[in-house]
């Protein structure tokens, strides 16, 4: 309630002093919680069955299955197949992606989506320090 | 009314069973508190059995 000049600007500045240590703390907050985010170590820790898991499947899929081997030809083959005109020379398959195109997309993937999910945590905690500060306000 | 023996062999079973459900909390809890302490080792070794596993199943 305005009761005189000198009061009202004291309780304004008293407030001022109390969201700006607020904002220092959110900020302090937010500054911890990216070096989290970042930190491996910090990940592996949180779930831990489940960052082994990951990198075991991770593991599995790395090591490329075996080629067979071509089937030989003989002379006698190869001469049966001159005679019969029946040899063909197709065009190879449109080539796999390999091993590094495979770990680049899961990398990529997965970099996708620690951004997406990190962006959307900071929308989120924006939001509720606006909230915070209407109410500080009214 | 079951026979002595019968509930003997069920308070035997379902001791057993205790037993196999502590034993398999504590390797949980010490394979967490030991991931926890060595984080890149972990994923260094389970990695590693990733690859021994397929190299068993794939290449072989």
């Amino acid at each position: 309630m305005y009761v005189n000049g000198r009061q009202n600007i004291d309780e304004v500045l008293a407030r001022m002093e109390v969201v700006r240590g607020r904002l220092d703390r959110d900020a302090q907050a937010t500054k911890q919680s990216v070096q989290n985010m970042t930190d491996w170590r910090y990940i592996v820790r949180k779930n831990p069955l489940a960052t082994v898991a990951i990198a075991a499947v991770a593991g599995f899929l790395l090591v490329p299955k075996k080629r067979q081997p071509a089937p030989a030809l003989t002379s006698a083959d190869i001469e049966r197949l001159a005679k019969e005109h029946t040899v063909i020379v197709a065009k190879e398959a449109s080539a796999s992606p390999g091993l590094v195109g495979t770990v680049a997309a899961i990398a990529g993937a997965a970099l996708t989506r620690a951004a997406t999910n990190f962006l959307a945590t900071k929308v989120s905690e924006f939001s509720k320090f606006s909230e915070r500060e209407e109410v500080d306000h009214a | 009314m079951p026979s002595p023996v019968y509930t003997e062999r069920e308070n035997e079973t379902i001791e057993l069973q205790e037993r196999a459900q502590h034993l398999v909390a504590t390797s949980v809890d010490a394979l967490k508190k030991s991931i926890h302490n060595h984080p890149g080792m972990a994923l260094l070794v389970s990695a590693s059995i990733g690859v021994v596993l397929a190299w068993l199943t794939k290449r072989r």
